[in-house]
């Protein structure tokens, strides 16, 4: 029951996917109901974006129990998980429903925002540390570092046309080649790692016992 | 190089203040540097303009409020040349943010004139990414049953005889990481060979440009903001992102210093060790 | 204040705690940055259930689709992962989860393996000498840069040369991916500052 059954649920609904692939043309009906599956999928990730928020207030539940230093950023958390859900449901047009809005305007958009637009200062200061010409590799980094920044800024358009044309020709042709060459190897990883998990050898997501 | 050795020792703040400083001035007197529009922009403009009025796109925000920023300028200048043609534009998101994005662009559409259901539709968000892309693709209605208002979707004329992600006659997709483009073409352009483009934070789009040259995608905006400002210039609309280009001209200049002096600070400390050690 | 103007303040406000962490880590911050979370795990809840109510609740009271039970009663077989002692039962629905990504994820087989190396495959007759130098990167390039991946073998020097090659290319992939960070997050800061600038001091229209 405990391993069995998942382990048989994983593989009759991969099998049933890529049976579909390999063979919708065969087997129409077949293609009816992996979609309904998928469907399901769908469903349950869902209910698993609530189990995340539940985990979250468990979690933080626990900090506030332990009497934590911290503790009062626990209920601050709370607080935005409380408002955004209360307000959250209300019609459009009343008073809760304005207070939504105010959440996630003037709350949750500039938060997220400043949030990931400070890392321009850490990369910029880091830059005058981390990014040097050590060796051959560390050189070749640099280089197309400098000249796909360069060709992203318009003012040096201005200055000449090669800085456009340089950054143009690392995108598309060196960038190309690496990428792909990564991208080769990931899609084998990923074909390989999606058989262990349909067969049941990869059993990560049972988590701890 | 006793300037260089105290650039080195700078403290980080001077730094942050220095690129904050050559960020904001631009943005109060903007020097009015040319945008030069790519190659990779062109293509998604034509593959934009190749569409006949009355043509349905199929426009997805997948994409977060960290990478809004960067994206949302692409997805509302598409959404306003698509329109601007004539064609009828059907909205959804697989990133739960990405719907807040588009029930702002449909109530300002709205207010502009064009008709819900007609014109523009928002279908609405659908949990499970790779997942849910695959099922919506395969069945609209099924992942579907309704549009974000609650109606069925086949009450609305923009919806008429479309059952998969093939019927619609283009994708543009917007991203910030997981969904992107590649679930994209692994789910649909892959199966119903429709035409996709997509549009990226810029820290994307060196990986997705692979998918450009091998014609699965037939348009890639893989410079966040300055993408959409290259789309504003070659469509005539300059707007927020063409606006914010001298700012991002002079802060890249400002790290590529960074970098340089970074270096030279180096090859000098590295002299010095020689020199030590010789001594 | 109308509610416009305070959604600028608050936003305002908001940016500046954030920023302030560029001083020095303080309580301001933090608070701010729980405030963040709690928000965003509130919105995902408030759109998971109006996702669920009109992806399953709707077709199954509306239009009598019984099966949707089935994947409803998974999803909430997933909170016994909270259980110490039921969390195993979360597995049931973590294995379909599991079953189909997996499944799904294996296309990539055609999208990002048989038409890249389809894509790789192209003609050296370009026009120029420009251009038949681009497409040798082109090709070489990636077959080098998979020959630096290849770690199933004992390498000997023609494998060593084309792996020190594909290693710089790499690198110069890299550098090429480092310069597009740099573009994404200058566009984030530049963002903000126009919501300060425009929206909240009103310096710029």
């Amino acid at each position: 029951m405990r391993k069995e059954v998942p382990i048989a649920i994983g593989f009759i609904a991969g099998a049933l996917i890529l049976f579909e692939y390999f063979f919708k043309d065969m087997a129409p009906g077949v293609s009816v109901i992996a979609t309904k599956a998928q469907n399901w999928g769908s469903i349950i990730s869902a209910f698993a974006m609530g189990l995340a928020a539940a985990n979250l207030i468990v979690i933080h539940g626990r900090r506030i129990r332990s009497k934590h230093p911290d503790a009062w950023m626990s209920w601050v958390m709370y607080a935005g998980i409380l408002s955004m859900v209360v307000t959250g449901f209300a019609a459009k047009g009343t008073l809760l429903s304005d207070i939504y809005t105010f959440l996630f305007d003037g709350l949750y958009l500039p938060l997220g925002t400043a949030m990931f637009s400070i890392m321009i200062f850490f990369i910029a200061s880091a830059a005058r540390r981390a990014f040097r010409a050590r060796n051959v590799d560390a050189m070749f980094l640099l280089v197309s570092g400098l000249l796909v920044m360069l060709g992203n800024a318009p003012l040096m358009t201005m200055v000449s046309p090669f800085f456009p044309r340089a950054s143009s020709w690392f995108m598309s042709y060196a960038n190309v080649a690496g990428n792909r060459a990564i991208m080769i190897g990931a899609a084998l990883g990923m074909v390989l790692t999606g058989f262990r998990v349909i067969v049941g050898i990869d059993r990560s997501y049972f988590g701890g016992e | 190089m006793d300037v260089i050795k105290w650039f080195g020792n700078l403290d980080r703040r001077w730094l942050y203040a220095l690129l904050l400083f050559v960020v904001v001035t631009p943005l109060i007197s903007p020097l009015g540097i040319p945008v030069d529009v790519t190659e990779a922009t062109a293509q998604f403009v034509a593959a934009v303009e190749k569409l006949n009025p009355g043509d349905r796109m199929l426009l997805v925000f997948d994409y977060s409020i960290g990478g809004g920023p960067d994206v949302d300028p692409q997805a509302q200048i598409v959404l306003a040349h698509a329109l601007s043609k004539g064609v009828r534009v059907v909205e959804v998101a697989f990133v739960d943010t990405g719907l807040n994005y588009a029930l702002k662009s449909i109530e300002k559409w709205e207010k502009a004139g064009k008709v819900y259901g007609e014109d523009i539709l928002l279908l609405g968000y659908a949990a499970g990414g790779e997942t849910a892309i695959s099922a919506f693709a395969q069945d609209i209605a099924q992942v579907f049953p309704t549009d974000i208002r609650g109606n069925p979707l086949t009450s609305y004329p923009i919806m008429q005889g479309i059952k998969t992600a093939g019927d619609f006659d283009f994708i543009a997709e917007f991203a910030t990481g997981i969904p992107g483009p590649a679930e994209w073409i692994r789910q649909v352009v892959t199966r119903y060979n429709v035409p996709l483009g997509c549009g990226v934070v810029a820290v994307m789009g060196p990986q997705n440009v692979p998918y450009l040259q091998s014609g699965q995608l037939v348009g890639l905006l893989g410079g966040g903001l300055k993408s959409a400002a290259e789309y504003e210039i070659a469509v005539g609309m300059p707007g927020p992102a063409t606006a914010a280009m001298d700012a991002q001209s002079l802060g890249h200049i400002v790290v590529v210093l960074f970098v340089v002096a970074g270096n030279l600070l180096f090859f000098v400390e590295r002299k010095e060790q020689k020199a030590k050690k010789r001594g | 204040m109308d509610l416009a103007a305070a959604k600028v303040w608050a936003g305002a406000l908001c940016t500046f705690a954030i920023y302030s962490f560029l001083w020095k880590e303080n309580r301001f911050f933090r608070a701010f940055q729980n405030l963040y979370v709690g928000l965003a795990a509130g919105y995902s809840l408030v759109v998971a259930f109006n996702t669920l109510k009109r992806q399953a609740w709707g077709p199954l009271t509306e239009a009598g689709e019984t099966s949707v039970v089935i994947p409803m009663l998974l999803g909430v077989l997933l909170f016994t992962r909270l259980s110490k002692q039921y969390g195993w039962i979360a597995r049931y629905p973590m294995a379909l989860l599991m079953g189909i990504g997996s499944a799904l994820s294996m296309k990539a087989i055609e999208s990002d393996f048989v038409r890249q190396i389809q894509a790789s495959i192209i003609s050296l007759k370009a026009p120029g000498i420009g251009g038949v130098f681009n497409n040798l990167v082109l090709s070489l390039g990636t077959a080098f840069a998979l020959v630096y991946f290849f770690f199933t073998f004992k390498p000997n020097k023609a494998s060593q040369i084309a792996g020190r090659l594909g290693r710089w290319v790499l690198m110069l992939c890299f550098g090429a991916a480092f310069g597009s960070a740099v573009q994404g997050r200058l566009s984030l800061l530049i963002s903000q500052m126009q919501f300060l600038l425009r929206d909240w001091l009103k310096i710029i229209s």
